[in-house]
Parts: structure tokens; C-alpha cells; sequence
């Protein structure tokens, strides 16, 4: 028995496409994000911006042009077949930057380039059709009047698939077994532009030769002898030329492209775990846990490259949770998807992610592969983050809360490093106690809002740092925290110079003056540099990031264990 | 005495579609000062359970049987009028899941709580104002004396949720049920109510019973736990013996499938399929569609709850809890945690 395998590679798009997705970490990235921000504006409109403002000049009103910063200067790339998990609490934008990247959003700065070319420049249609996303709300993102067949063909109709390509190639690869080269050439013909295989847009032609007669002259005799395996709703007719010596076959599609997209979401729908019977059900006939298999199915579809995911397991039962997320790394792997995945949850993460960011107010504090994050962490917010998950071994330690309050507002995030107002390893400048450094950040608060309580010179220091120990060297500072606090004397004659200029009206120079013994937490911000003894010479792929200025002052000594 | 006795209570809602058999038959006991978790999946029954102790089921639901014993005294015959005056807000009070839904949007978080204060207790207005403004303070909301003048909207989620928790406390009640208190909230912030809890307990001296589906937030708040299933109790222990030494199938898997921050995907073990309609619970064990040690009988026999072994606070429901046979799945899965627990367990057989 002899076979001649055919392969049509579906022209140059369906080929380079299929490369792309098999990749290794080695391969250029799929998604890179540069300097991305997005801004929205506190007040929409012109009139609503107007504040009233009796020292802006004669004209008593100004025009507030106050924006909360979502996204706020986030660099990442996104290898091919790679997980990038993003977490961080509610408000941090990481939902907003999800939205950015697919264009949801416009941004206000920064770039974005998808597979080698800035999403600028790629037609909207292209990029629809390689990047999808799934909500967190898996009830309301679909269409409750609708069966959820349609619902999960939604994208193939926007995308008029399966679609006729006049660019696919005829070419013929012949590979003969038991047969002379002469002995069979086979050609097919040009209506095998409409084949596309639902999978990874390659339709693959399988014959089946097998010899007759004279066994030393093997050849094909009749269009019976040759078995053709196409997928789905196509049908080949096979032509044996018997003095050309050739087979002509002619691939076209038998079924409506209706026909052929339900038969995508059947299959589909198995895909997913679910039944193709369930085809002809609405929504509201499913768990969440299936509701959410669907919004995977509809997002497969079209076959993305890139998944964006948001908050995918969220609203679900823990059990069904872990359900989910299997299924998302069974895709991944059949699919050969890169996610994006959006979530609160660390361990939602932890399960699926190969990279883990941590954002905070608009920016990325800590970047790492996910085994290493979970190991050590190097910024405190991803450490105190990690220790208020609770987790049900007793043997594991219990929560912690570590930091209080929430998030803070991001139309005026923090001076410096955006964590250090609910930072707990907030780096005290030296001699200085923490209820002493408390005092003296709001002398300087006080001066930088320009309102100094206390009319003369000693009533203003006696209203901030009256409690203040005066008399305390630097070298005690620490030991004496507690009762009323420690400042060293050098701060503390500063602080006096400052207010005294501050009251003759100089605030620039009190304000100066003061900052020379503010925190590095709040006068720098930290850049996200690699961090712990981390070699990066294979650059991006064992690279740890974090942006915390403890690692610059103490060379790692203040990290806990 | 328990503060709480709840035998055999069964509340079904008579639908169009049929009978919904959302708790049919669950007991638990609720001691003074301790804290009960009971958990499950969606659809388990554990919100209608604990409605039914505050006797906020509407129609079409009923509860068809069973008792509810409050302090030795019979819930379940008082009327609306009786549950009202004598028993929500100053004996049993709830917490729900949607704080902001359970704040009225139009009224000021302290007028919210005043009113409770006043309606259940001899209290002036002008000490229920000063009583607010403590239990504001006891609760961690920071400016208390500012912030009670301030619209529910203007708090954020978790300070929404820690004044829900204030009015609970209102009237000193002896029992809080929570219902799904910090499932909307980010762990920063649940990681906090839930310390909050603790330090309730401690001063309050108020018994609880928490609804979860989370493991992780029981262990951190529950002295005892009961795993609910479709309607009934299929376990019930003190919160490490459950975690260790789990005997019902559900039970374990309920504790393999908890995604935790220090386990890989390899470790997850979900449990398959979806949890039966409670129109038509399958006969006998009604976990038994989904359970791997499903055997003859299962499908015959209703199991009561056993107590395990010597522990007379392990019961569980199933036939095959001594079987030692169901106990090879989590030896696989928790080696490296529970090897003694794991060894343990079959010395006890």
C-alpha cells in the first residue's frame, strides 16, 4: 500500500501564521507594550470642568484638566505560547490596561506592537480577528435571547469566515511510497481556495494510491482507489488521467458557510467540555461555570493568537475555578494561545501564569517569573498582596494584613513610589523615628499646600514638632520611637530655617529646604530595574524586575526571609 | 446547651417548575462563642439555610419541617411580628455579601445605624448617635465622628462592608450569620475584615455562623466547619480535622480543587460535572453522580451522618467513610503537606 500525503499550505498568510504560534520563548514577541498610558479625564465636557477659583487672576474660574492616571507608563512583552498573569488590587488599571492593548481604549501615550508591527498600523479587522477576550461576568457578557450556537458564531460571521482566499496556492508536494516518480503527479485544482481547515487554516489532503496490475509498474487505476480525508463539509472529486498519467483533484466546499460555522461551534462546544446538544440553549440554561466555557468557546472561534483574559474565574465557585482554569491550559496548548490573563487572585495565577506583573496605581512594582514571585518577593506590596491570601492548609501561614486602607486616589497618586503611603518596610531617613518622620512630613505637607497653622515662628514649629524630641542624637533616634518620636537636630534647625522662610513668604526655598531630609520613598521614584542576584543575560526570560528603593539602599539586607 | 440547634430543617420552594429542595434536612449546632463555617458550592443550600434561621424566607419558599432552636426557644413558631421585635438585629443578626445593596442609598451610614439602635433598644437618639459613632470606631472606619454623616456611596467597598458589619453589632446580638461577607472584596481588604472578625468575636463574645465556599477564609475565622451539598450536611468537624483527615468524597474534593497561592496546576484535582438540579436530587447519596467511590448501595441508602472514629465532633455522610478507600486520592495529592495526617488515617481504620 502506497500513500502520497498532500499537503496545501494555505497560501503565505495561513503559513506564517501557523509558525508563528508553535514558537518557542526564543521567538520574537507576539505583544510588546512600551511607555503605555491612559488618562481619563476627571470632568468630561467643557462646562464641567470649570472651577470656580477667585486666585486665578481677574477671570475667577479656571479649567481643571485633572485626569485619573488608569494606566500610567506599563512596558511589557508578551512571547508567543506565554501566560503573563497581572495582578493587583481593584483600581490599580489593570482592567483598563487589558482594554488599552485591544483597542478598547484609546491610549494616551505609549506603543503597542502586535506580532512585529505597531496595532497603529494593523487594519482593525486583522487585529479583531487575532486577539479576543474574556470577561469576567460571564452573564452579562452574552446575549441571553440568543442560543448560545449563535453566540459562539458571532465572531466567525464578523470575520466572514470560513472566507474564500483567491491567494492560496495550487502547488503540489508529492511524497510517493512503493511508486515511481513518474508513476503518479498529482495536481489540485484552484477551488482549494476555499479551504480552510477551522483549526490552523491548513487543509491537509490525504491520498491514498495503491498500486494494480503489473506490481513492478505500480499506478493508480480509478478515482476509487484514492481515499481523501478532508474535514467537514468539504468534498474532493478525484479525475485519474490514465495516458497523462495524472489525478486531478478538486477540493471544494460542500456545506453553506452556515453549515460549516455551526459545525465549528459543535465542535467547539465539545472543545469547551460541553455538549454539541446544547447547541440550541439560551444562557440563562447554564451554570456560571458553563457560561464561562462558552465565553472560552465564542473567544476560540476564530482561532487569536493572543487571549486576553479578565478576572476569568472570579465570580465562580472555587471547585468550578480550578475547572476553568484546566481547561484554559488544555486550550493553550491546543491552540497554541498566548494569554494575557487579568486577576486579583494570586493563586488564580499562580496556576496558569509563566510570568507574573504586579501592578499598583497605574504601574507594574514587580515583575518575575511566577515560581520565583511565589518564592521571594521583592517589592513589599507583592509580598503584603501574597500574605492576605488565605489558604486553607493549616500548616501554611495564615493571613496577614499588613497594609491598611485602600488604594489610593489615581488622579493624584503619591510623590515617589506610589506604595510608600501604605507601605509597611517605608524607608525612614536616617535618625529619624517614624512618629518623628510623621511630623516632619506634615510640616512639609503644610508648606507644599502653602497653609502653615500658627502665626509666628515658634507657635508653627511648636504646632508640628512640639512633641518632637529635640534633644535625641542620631545615634538613639531609633531606640527612642514611640513616645512622641525623634528627629535629628540637623532636620530639626532646617525645619526652623524653612519655616521661617515660609513665613516671609519664600515657600520654594522652605520647601527646599525641607525636602533635603525627606524620605528617598517619597523625593525618588523607583525605577523597575532587575532586582535580587538575578542573572538576566538571557534577556526577559529569567529577568526579575521590581521597582522598590529598598533593594538600592540595603544590597537585600532588609529583605525578609 | 447550645445557642443554636437546628434538627432536620427542610425549606423548599415550590416553583412552577417543581419543588426545590434547597435545604432538605440539615442539622447543626452552634455552641456560645464559637464560630460555625458552612461551606459549599453555589447552589448547596447554605444562604436558604441560614435565611431560614432568620426567617427571612419568601414565598414560594417554605420551611416545610424540621426545628430551629434559638436559646432553647422554638424559631420556627414565632411569627414575622415575634421574629422581628425579639430576635432580628438584637439576637441574630445577618451580614449580606452586597453591602451596597444592603445600605440604603439615600440615608447617611449613621442615621442607617441610629435607626437600628433605636428601634431595638431604649437608647436616645443622641446615644444612639454616640453608640454609632464607637461602633464605627470598633469597626475601623477612620474620622468616625466625620464619616457617620457620610452616603454609603462614599465609602469605599470594604468600609461599605465594615459598616454593614457596625449595624450588625448594633445591638449586641449573640448571633452574627455572615452570608458571603468578603466575596466581592480584594484580599487586601477581606484580609482585613477578616481580622476584624476575629477581634469581634474576642470583644463580642458573639457566636457566628460564616457562609463561604472559600476553605482559606474558614480556616482563618471558623473554629468548626459543615460542608454542605445539595441541600444536606455531608460533613461536619472542627475546621483541621476536616483539613486533614477529610472523610466524605466531596469533602476531599472540595479541598483538592482550592486553587492556593502555593500549589501548581499539576496539584489541582477539580471535581468533575456540575451539581445536580435540587428539583430531582438523585436517590440515596445525592453526591454520588459526581462521586468516584460510588458503589450499589449508594444510590439505595440515605446516609445518616456517622461519627469517625473516636472524635464524637467528625461526623460525616457517607457509606463508605471506613472503607479506607476513598483515602488514596488526597495521600496522592497532599504528599508533601500531610504525610502523618495521611498515615494516621489509616491507623484509626
Amino acid at each position: 500500500m502506497s500513500t502520497i500525503d498532500r499537503t496545501d499550505d494555505g497560501g503565505p498568510s495561513g503559513t506564517n501564521r501557523t509558525d508563528d504560534r508553535t514558537g518557542g520563548s526564543d521567538r520574537e514577541p507576539l505583544l510588546e507594550v512600551a511607555g503605555l498610558q491612559k488618562h481619563f479625564p476627571v470632568n468630561s465636557g467643557l462646562l464641567s470642568s470649570i472651577r470656580f477659583d477667585p486666585e486665578s487672576g481677574p477671570f475667577p474660574f479656571r479649567y481643571d484638566q485633572s485626569s485619573v492616571k488608569a494606566v500610567d507608563g506599563v512596558d511589557f512583552e508578551l512571547r508567543p505560547g506565554e501566560t503573563l498573569g497581572i495582578v493587583g488590587e481593584s483600581g490599580c488599571g489593570k482592567s483598563t490596561l487589558a482594554r488599552t492593548i485591544l483597542g478598547l481604549e484609546e491610549p494616551t501615550a505609549g506603543d503597542i506592537t502586535f506580532d512585529g508591527r505597531s496595532t497603529d498600523e494593523i487594519p482593525e479587522g486583522e487585529f479583531r480577528k487575532r486577539t479576543q477576550m474574556v470577561f469576567q461576568d460571564p452573564q452579562s457578557s452574552l446575549n441571553p435571547r440568543r442560543k448560545v450556537g449563535h453566540i459562539i458564531e458571532d465572531p466567525l460571521e464578523g470575520t466572514d469566515w470560513p472566507r474564500s482566499d483567491s491567494s492560496v496556492g495550487a502547488d503540489t508536494e508529492v511524497r510517493t511510497e512503493d511508486l515511481s516518480e513518474y508513476a503518479v503527479n498529482a495536481t489540485v485544482d484552484d477551488n482549494a481556495d476555499l479551504v480552510v481547515d477551522p483549526v490552523d487554516g491548513v487543509a491537509t489532503v490525504l491520498l491514498t494510491v495503491r498500486p494494480v496490475g503489473d506490481p513492478t509498474e505500480k499506478r493508480v487505476e480509478t478515482a476509487d482507489d484514492i481515499a481523501v480525508d478532508l474535514p467537514w463539509g468539504f468534498d474532493a472529486t478525484v479525475t485519474v488521467d490514465e495516458t497523462e498519467r495524472t489525478i486531478d483533484i478538486d477540493v471544494s466546499v460542500s456545506a453553506s458557510k452556515a453549515d460549516l460555522r455551526r459545525e465549528r461551534a459543535l465542535e467547539l462546544l465539545e472543545q469547551v467540555g460541553l455538549k454539541r446538544e446544547y447547541y440550541d440553549r439560551h444562557p440563562h440554561e447554564f451554570s456560571g461555570g458553563q457560561r464561562q466555557r462558552i465565553n472560552l468557546a465564542r473567544a476560540l472561534s476564530i482561532n487569536p493568537d493572543l487571549v486576553v483574559a479578565d478576572e476569568p474565574v472570579s465570580g465562580l465557585d472555587v471547585s468550578v475555578q480550578a475547572q476553568i482554569l484546566n481547561l484554559m491550559d488544555d486550550l493553550q496548548e491546543e491552540y497554541g494561545l498566548t494569554y494575557l490573563l487579568i486577576s486579583h487572585d494570586l493563586s488564580v495565577v499562580r496556576y496558569v501564569a509563566d510570568r507574573v506583573a504586579v501592578m499598583y496605581l497605574g504601574e507594574f512594582v514587580e515583575m518575575a517569573p511566577t515560581e520565583e514571585l511565589f518564592t521571594e518577593q521583592y517589592h513589599p506590596y507583592a509580598r503584603a498582596l501574597l500574605s492576605a491570601v488565605p489558604n486553607p492548609d493549616p500548616d501554611q501561614p495564615g493571613i496577614e494584613s499588613v497594609i491598611q486602607g485602600n488604594v489610593p486616589s489615581a488622579s493624584d497618586p503619591p510623590r515617589g513610589c506610589r506604595f510608600h503611603t501604605r507601605c509597611p518596610s517605608f524607608i525612614l531617613p536616617d535618625g529619624f523615628s517614624a512618629a518623628g518622620y510623621e511630623a516632619y512630613d506634615e510640616l512639609l505637607g503644610a508648606v507644599r499646600e502653602q497653609e502653615l497653622e500658627g502665626s509666628d515662628l515658634d507657635a508653627v514649629v511648636e504646632t508640628y514638632l512640639g512633641d518632637i524630641d529635640a534633644s535625641a542624637s542620631a545615634d538613639t533616634a531609633t531606640d527612642a520611637a514611640g513616645d512622641g518620636g525623634t528627629i535629628p537636630p540637623g532636620a530639626r534647625s532646617d525645619a526652623r530655617q524653612a519655616v521661617e522662610r515660609a513665613l516671609e513668604g519664600d515657600w520654594t526655598a522652605a520647601r527646599e529646604r525641607l525636602e533635603t531630609h525627606e524620605s528617598v520613598c517619597q523625593s525618588a521614584t523607583p525605577a523597575l530595574d532587575p532586582a535580587g542576584g538575578t542573572t538576566s543575560d538571557v534577556v526577559g526570560k529569567t529577568e526579575r524586575l521590581t521597582a522598590c528603593h529598598l533593594e538600592v539602599t540595603d544590597e537585600g539586607g532588609t529583605r525578609e526571609p | 446547651m447550645s445557642l443554636l440547634e437546628v434538627e432536620d430543617l427542610q425549606t423548599y420552594f415550590f416553583t412552577s417548575d417543581g419543588i426545590v429542595r434547597a435545604v432538605d434536612g440539615v442539622s447543626f449546632e452552634v455552641e456560645t462563642g464559637e464560630s460555625l463555617g458552612l461551606v459549599g458550592e453555589s447552589g448547596a443550600g447554605k444562604s436558604v439555610a441560614v435565611k431560614s434561621l432568620m426567617g427571612l424566607i419568601r414565598e414560594p419558599g417554605r420551611i416545610v419541617n424540621g426545628s430551629i432552636k434559638y436559646d432553647g426557644q422554638e424559631l420556627t413558631d414565632l411569627s414575622e411580628q415575634e421574629l422581628r421585635r425579639d430576635i432580628r438585629g438584637n439576637e441574630i443578626s445577618i451580614i449580606f455579601q452586597d453591602a451596597m445593596s444592603a445600605l440604603n442609598p439615600v440615608f447617611t451610614v449613621g442615621e442607617q445605624i441610629e435607626e437600628v439602635i433605636v428601634e431595638n433598644t431604649d437608647r436616645s437618639p443622641t446615644e444612639a448617635r454616640e453608640r454609632a459613632i464607637e461602633l464605627l470606631d470598633d469597626v475601623g472606619i477612620p474620622d468616625p465622628a466625620q464619616r457617620i454623616d457620610e452616603y454609603p456611596h462614599q465609602y469605599s467597598g470594604g468600609m461599605q462592608q465594615r459598616a454593614m458589619i457596625a449595624m450588625a453589632l448594633a445591638c449586641d446580638p449573640r448571633l452574627i450569620i455572615a452570608d458571603e461577607p468578603t466575596t466581592a472584596l480584594d484580599v487586601t481588604i477581606q484580609a482585613g475584615i477578616l481580622e476584624l472578625f476575629d477581634e469581634i468575636q474576642e470583644k463580642y463574645e458573639t457566636s457566628m455562623v460564616y457562609v463561604t465556599h472559600d476553605l482559606g477564609v474558614v480556616r482563618e475565622v471558623c473554629d468548626r466547619v459543615a460542608v454542605m451539598y445539595l441541600g444536606r450536611v455531608v460533613e461536619s468537624a472542627p475546621y483541621e480535622e476536616l483539613y486533614r483527615n477529610p472523610k466524605h468524597p466531596y469533602t476531599q474534593s472540595l479541598i483538592n480543587s482550592v486553587v492556593t497561592p502555593d500549589e501548581t496546576l499539576d496539584e489541582l484535582d477539580p471535581i468533575g460535572g456540575t451539581m445536580p438540579s435540587a428539583v430531582s436530587p438523585p436517590s440515596g447519596c445525592r453526591f454520588r453522580t459526581r462521586c468516584s467511590v460510588e458503589f450499589g448501595e449508594c444510590s439505595q441508602l440515605t446516609p445518616p451522618l456517622y461519627d469517625v472514629g473516636d472524635e464524637e465532633t467528625h461526623t460525616t455522610a457517607c457509606l463508605r467513610y471506613d472503607d479506607g478507600v476513598e483515602r488514596e486520592e488526597p495521600a496522592l495529592h497532599e504528599s508533601t503537606t500531610s504525610e502523618p495526617a495521611v498515615v494516621e488515617e489509616q491507623t484509626d481504620d
